[in-house]
């Protein structure tokens, strides 16, 4: 009985948590899910006729947040390192914002209109799944 | 240091100690190949000897010796585009269901022979569900540095190895560098082409 109790008081204190949050913070956290695969991405190397499959193409296979700079083999994804005006590839200074972003994720196209690296899957990926992933981004960390 | 890491320190001393002192060491005509497509004249494998995944030491040029192979760089310990690359090579095992094994083969051969063992190099087969004709080896510690020499051209600078696919005939002579990451079906049809 008291067991009874205790799995009905976490289910209603989980629902009463999961309505507490906004709508930016449910997406940052779909978004988290996306970046570890834990939700599946669909992308591609361009060229191949064939997604790759999930395993393969999780963002944080190459772009592990909690990994020293040097020790990731993407680029830095800090909410400081997409904001910041800088020069990205050889190109001009450009800063990222949610629909670069996007773009860049679909396309392989950066904001000062470079193309990324070929082992850069193409995504296909919607407009809520993307915004996910850039509001995940945009959380602060260290 | 995490075990993905693509640019561990010891494998990077050993490289360089190994692959600087066996550059010098090469014929010219090596290192003015194009970066992909047909390498003429063909160039022969290093004489190496490597650990199989079934534990088995074996010459470089004896497992490559009558048959057409791609070959790929690679450690278990990558996570970045390792799985992409045995992710392509479990695409094209299955565009090649009759030749696998008799006449053309694939391998994954790693550059971080300290920490693949056979035990990781069977992981690594059973994760991308490798079937016979596909095999997998580390060369010996001390011979990095002649297969990254050999490959050297395609070493992608944001990794230590290089994502392209090397087609060795059955002379076991490098005959193809094809770019990185390339399409499954374009490395059967080489390979269908030089078998």
């Amino acid at each position: 009985m008291a067991a009874k109790w205790s799995i009905g008081f976490a289910a209603l204190w989980l629902s009463v948590a999961a309505a507490a949050q906004t709508p930016a913070e449910w997406s940052a956290r779909r978004g988290e899910q996306l970046f570890a695969g834990q939700e599946p991405l669909k992308g591609a190397i361009v060229g191949h006729d064939d997604a790759l499959p999930a395993y393969a193409s999780k963002c944080v296979n190459c772009h592990d947040l909690a990994a020293r700079e040097k020790a990731n083999y993407g680029s830095k994804l800090t909410q400081a390192a997409l904001l910041e005006a800088a020069p990205r590839r050889g190109g001009p200074p450009s800063r990222y914002e949610a629909g670069s972003f996007c773009r860049l994720l679909r396309t392989g196209i950066d904001p000062a209109h470079i193309l990324i690296l070929r082992a850069m899957p193409r995504y296909e990926i919607d407009d809520a799944q993307c915004l996910a992933i850039w509001n995940y981004l945009m959380l602060p960390r260290e | 240091m995490r075990r993905g890491d693509c640019s561990a320190p010891r494998r990077r001393l050993l490289k360089a100690v190994l692959g600087g002192a066996l550059l010098s060491a090469l014929p010219r005509p090596v290192l003015s190949h194009a970066d992909f497509g047909p390498v003429a004249p063909a160039i022969a494998v290093p004489s190496l000897t490597c650990m199989l995944s079934d534990g088995r030491t074996a010459a470089l040029v004896e497992l490559l010796t009558g048959r057409t192979t791609a070959l790929q760089l690679m450690f278990t310990g990558c996570s970045a585009v390792c799985p992409m690359q045995g992710a392509l090579f479990a695409r094209l095992q299955g565009m090649l269901t009759e030749q696998l094994a008799r006449n053309i083969q694939l391998l994954s051969l790693s550059v971080d022979p300290l920490n693949d063992d056979p035990k990781a190099l069977s992981a690594w087969l059973k994760r991308f569900n490798a079937r016979p004709g596909w095999i997998a080896a580390s060369p010996a510690p001390g011979a990095v540095g002649k297969v990254t020499a050999l490959f050297r051209r395609g070493v992608n600078a944001a990794d230590d190895h290089s994502t392209q696919v090397y087609l060795i005939n059955r002379g076991a002579r490098l005959v193809w560098r094809t770019s990185d990451l390339p399409a499954p079906r374009e490395i059967a049809d080489l390979l269908l082409q030089f078998a």
